[in-house]
């Protein structure tokens, strides 16, 4: 039985959202590997709420690709942009309680207080293939620091990566594949 | 607006569409980079090679 134009794009928004969420996780186990000054159980990737970020990156991602585009296939900033949006918006990653009594530093309480503001930052930075020690270190404080405290859009976090972009490519042409997106 | 004002402005927007360069000129796809829904497997491949780095790169911005 064949499917209906209807459920095939039921099926085609559910694979999405999926394929997306399972780039997500893998960032997510990529970014733990690699901040051992944190312990692992201190925190756990909501599959929930992870694949219903899934869903909300994949419809907001379409209505503003169909708008702005006349193509159907939104380029790498954009799709920066949104995955920084819904993570930070949707927060994945759960703290759990009393997580203070296995952190120690004033830092690393830091990191576990921004935990998915970092994951955003970092989803966005391999959506881009991105270098991100290209970027001055304030440059990055200040997008946490947005992405945590203030109200933001899709438009903001686009332009902002952009304009990294640009000026990545601005002081090495050679860079590589963030050149490319430009 | 009658039907023959509605028929010539629709023939001049055809006009102007049809103008060499035009429709290129307000394509809003910017670069031409439009990806392919994701590509999730070059990304990856990306983050094996920059993910550690770009992670310890945040890390001291915090």
């Amino acid at each position: 039985m064949s499917l209906s134009g209807k459920e095939k794009d039921v099926n085609k928004r559910q694979e999405e959202a999926k394929n997306w969420a399972a780039f997500i996780s893998g960032q997510y186990n990529l970014m733990m590997d690699n901040m051992p000054m944190l312990p692992r159980d201190c925190f756990y990737l909501c599959s929930e709420t992870l694949l219903d970020s899934g869903f909300s990156y994949i419809d907001d991602l379409n209505r503003f690709t169909k708008y702005h585009t006349s193509v159907q296939d939104p380029n790498d900033l954009k799709q920066a942009a949104f995955t920084a949006k819904w993570i930070t918006y949707m927060k994945p990653v759960q703290v759990v309680k009393k997580y203070r009594s296995k952190v120690s530093g004033e830092k690393n309480v830091k990191l576990c207080v921004q935990i998915n503001e970092l994951l955003a930052l970092h989803c966005a930075g391999i959506h881009m293939e991105f270098p991100m020690k290209i970027i001055p270190s304030q440059l990055k404080t200040h997008m946490l620091y947005t992405l945590k405290h203030r109200n933001f859009t899709e438009h903001m976090l686009l332009s902002t990566f952009t304009s990294w972009v640009l000026y990545a490519k601005n002081i090495d042409t050679k860079m590589g594949s963030a050149a490319k997106i430009v | 607006m009658d039907l023959q004002q509605k028929k010539d402005l629709m023939a001049e927007f055809d006009a102007i569409l049809s103008t060499p360069g035009f429709a290129e000129a307000y394509d809003m796809t910017e670069d031409g980079n439009h990806g392919n829904r994701g590509d999730y497997e070059r990304k990856e491949k990306f983050a094996e090679q920059y993910g550690a780095e770009n992670i310890k790169s945040i890390i001291e911005s915090v």
